[in-house]
């Protein structure tokens, strides 16, 4: 096994020698200005909205990710610092000044944040950190940087391959895996949950009309698996490139209008400019140099195979588990499994105290924000966590069941747990969790 | 230059076909809805809680000027149907109404009866004013239901001109308040009605009416099942039986505040004679285990009806009595829960929430 994982790493080194064949370096420059500004929109937008306080602040309780139990919220005065720091580091991003400390700053402050609470994940965060974490060993402030205008940094006009292709196929797997995950039953022949989300969006000017008609859902929804698997490759291929990214800007800017997902559609946008190489830009400056690569090609391969395995692998990872990951949600998150469900959920926790056989019943709500109950109520690691917070509020040992009744995709209510499974005595892990209840007919 | 204007044209004739089309759909009026919910039930029920409101005064200047029983009894009447007019309301706390919290000042619980006595005991000065500066538990219908309702208050009120002078003015501010109320939704006043209408637009949104209507909904049948009943029912901390925590205790009226907040949900869903949700759900063919989505909720909420209705004494006797008439309706309100929040609200691709937040 070792021996022949020895030669296919030699066969990589000989066949994929193009990876460092010198590739014109404006698609970096142009993401990195891209994507500093749009960060520099998103943290203003974030702390205009009050959300600083009302997500990390007022919240007795945080349902942190597993293993980063120890990550906490810093007092509010710290937050607002963090997220000064995170407007201040992506201006210079943007202006690339300081670049690299700039960068890793950011992707450090930026993962601690979404750390902090699951409730708030979102897939575009994720992005966001991993592109972040990506972007710190490529040289984005090669040409028109501070780094360069003060001689930090050499001027370059190009990179090897391999630094444009990484940044390239991570955004195209975003999309590929979005794809992969709407090839469904729900989503495919019921259209389900654009056809909940549509119909409430009639009263959009001009189209609304047209969300009553159930075949609009279904176009729609075959429409965004085709755009989703298959953009990629359009953007790869410099005959397509413009179409496809034509396609991108009309694709996001529609669910920008039609759903409330933030700065998610914009930040593809901006993103999916690396696919371009902007030729024009040679125009402002000459010289310059070629890159050697950062690390050396060992490393390279290493560090390459191990980051595009993983993200192989994650979205993937449900499998393991069996089960409808829609409805489990075991291997639902850092999976690019985006606009895939219209879930809701209600939940009761029922106590019961051996020592003097008293029990009662505990509403979430009273120790929860609004979002956090909302988003616990459909998702067993979160309800889990809770039982396990709830028995260290109430501070002696009881047993704790959850009544939870969730729906998914305009299902009929059901029990999504087992009621009789006290979770005090259940591990929070990564193990598969057997007292969620079945849901039979999802695929 | 002809190609482009040729694409052009190609381009122009699908829009004003996708236009054409989009005007041709059997659309469901939710506009239309809200309209017949605000104009048919919503401000009526606020013209008929500032009418008892105003009748709860008189009544009760009547009674100041000769505090006799069958003058008490006449204000304590007039509370009940205050009260009762109130769940009609209490329910439609949107936008700048409820920021303006003009609504705690109406009926917030438990009352500050320690305040109140204080107050009474002292020597300062009870007019409108006071009543108007002070906390809102310590004025509004909570503070009246103690005044009028409580035994030791009641001996008291006839011989105490202090306590009289108390009752007079918080009666005078809370029918002003109900005035105020009533304005903030008519066209006299701040016309929030037709905002309410106009916010369907934005269906889907937070601020959109129907997500604020369906979410309040939720709010309030959570709130009778979880509070109103389940604390009194299960005390949240020890499982301990606790009538004391009753939210109207001296009236005895609970059970009747929750009669009557059910029945009005109840009036919202179906909008009387007029376009509601339930016509809303089958628009969306919503189903549940196979049968019409709206009605397994009409007939849940003729269930909770039934089961407040079988309950033939005041709660908190019947908690200590017969627990088992409460605990069916408890078991119907938690089935109610369900329906709304997770069947009901996955249908109509509501938000629950009141606050803004991305998804994805």
């Amino acid at each position: 096994m070792g021996i022949h994982f020895y030669f296919i790493m030699r066969g990589f080194g000989s066949k994929f020698a193009w990876l460092y064949v010198p590739h014109v370096i404006n698609p970096l420059i142009v993401l990195r200005v891209a994507f500093g500004l749009l960060m520099a929109i998103s943290t203003i937008r974030f702390m205009l909205k009050g959300w600083i306080r009302e997500f990390y602040v007022l919240p007795r309780f945080h349902f942190t990710y597993l293993g980063f139990g120890w990550v906490r919220p810093l007092p509010e005065w710290g937050l607002w610092l963090v997220f000064g720091g995170l407007l201040i580091l992506s201006l210079w991003i943007m202006l690339g000044f300081f670049y690299r400390p700039s960068m890793a700053l950011f992707f450090v402050l930026f993962t601690y944040i979404e750390l902090l609470d699951k409730t708030y994940y979102l897939n575009h965060y994720y992005f966001v950190s991993l592109f972040s974490f990506l972007l710190i060993w490529l040289p984005l402030n090669g040409r028109f940087s501070l780094d360069v205008y003060w001689g930090w940094a050499q001027e370059r006009h190009t990179v090897p391959a391999w630094m444009v292709w990484l940044v390239r196929v991570q955004l195209g797997l975003v999309y590929f895996f979005a794809g992969i995950a709407k090839i469904s039953g729900d989503w495919l022949l019921d259209a389900m949950p654009l056809k909940i989300w549509l119909r409430a969006r009639t009263g959009t000017p001009l189209i609304g009309g047209l969300f009553d008609f159930v075949w609009v859902a279904y176009v729609m929804s075959w429409a965004g698996m085709l755009f989703d698997t298959l953009v990629p490759f359009g953007l790869m291929w410099p005959k397509t490139g413009r179409w496809a990214y034509g396609v991108v800007v009309v694709f996001h800017l529609m669910t920008a209008v039609l759903f409330r997902i933030g700065m998610f559609p914009y930040v593809m946008i901006a993103c999916t400019l690396v696919f371009f190489d902007w030729p024009w830009l040679n125009l402002f400056s000459q010289g310059g140099r070629s890159s050697h690569a950062v690390i050396d090609r060992r490393c390279l391969r290493w560090f390459c195979l191990v980051f595009l395995s993983v993200q192989l692998v994650l979205p993937m990872r449900h499998h393991l588990y069996g089960g409808p990951v829609n409805w489990t949600e075991e291997g639902y998150r850092f999976a690019w499994r985006v606009m895939l469900v219209e879930k809701t959920g209600s939940a009761v926790f029922d106590v019961y105290d051996p020592q003097t056989a008293i029990a009662w019943r505990v509403y979430p709500r009273d120790y929860l924000t609004m979002a956090q109950e909302k988003q616990m109520a459909f998702q067993p690691d979160m309800i889990l966590q809770f039982a396990h917070y709830l028995e260290g509020e109430i501070g002696r040992d009881v047993e704790i069941r959850a009544e939870v009744y969730a729906s998914l995709n305009g299902r009929s209510s059901r029990l999504l747990l087992d009621p009789e499974v006290d979770l005090t005595a259940v591990p929070y892990d990564w193990r598969p969790r057997p007292w969620i209840l079945p849901l039979d007919e999802v695929d | 230059m002809n190609r482009f204007l040729i694409r052009l044209n190609i381009w122009l004739l699908f829009g004003l076909l996708v236009i054409g089309v989009s005007g041709c759909a059997p659309s469901f009026d939710r506009k239309e809805m809200i309209r017949d919910i605000t104009d048919g039930i919503i401000v009526p029920n606020h013209q008929l809680f500032a009418d008892t409101a105003d009748q709860l005064q008189r009544a009760t200047a009547v009674y100041v000027t000769d505090p006799s029983d069958a003058h008490l009894q006449a204000v304590q009447d007039a509370w009940h149907a205050t009260n009762l007019a109130w769940m009609g309301c209490a329910t439609h706390r949107y936008g700048p109404i409820r920021e303006s919290l003009i609504i705690n000042r109406i009926d917030s619980r438990p009352p500050r009866v320690s305040f109140i006595e204080d107050r009474i005991a002292a020597d300062s000065v009870i007019d409108a004013t006071f009543i108007e500066n002070i906390g809102s538990s310590s004025q509004g219908l909570s503070a009246i239901e103690y005044l009028i309702f409580d035994p030791l208050s009641t001996a008291d009120l006839p011989h105490n001109p202090r306590r009289l002078a108390y009752l007079d003015h918080a009666t005078v501010i809370f029918a002003q308040n109900a005035q105020v109320l009533l304005d903030q939704w008519t066209a006299d006043g701040m016309n929030y009605s037709q905002t309410f209408i106009d916010a369907d637009l934005e269906g889907g949104e937070i601020q959109g009416s129907m997500n604020m209507l369906v979410n309040q909904i939720l709010h309030d049948v959570e709130d009778i099942t979880w509070d109103r009943l389940g604390t009194p029912l299960w005390h949240p901390t020890d499982g301990a039986i606790d009538p004391a925590l009753l939210e109207a205790p001296y009236s005895q009226s609970s059970l009747a505040r929750m009669e009557a907040t059910v029945q009005h949900l109840h009036q919202l869903y179906t909008a009387g004679d007029g376009v509601g949700l339930d016509e809303y759900l089958d628009f969306l063919d919503a189903e549940y285990e196979g049968q019409p989505l709206s009605q397994v909720i009409e007939a849940q909420f003729v269930a909770t009806e039934e089961a407040i209705q079988a309950i033939d004494e005041p709660l908190g006797l019947a908690i200590e009595n017969d627990r088992v008439p409460v605990e069916t309706l408890y078991d119907e309100l938690a089935i109610l829960i369900t329906l709304i929040k997770v069947d009901m609200i996955n249908h109509l691709g509501v938000t629950i929430t009141f606050n803004d937040n991305d998804g994805d």
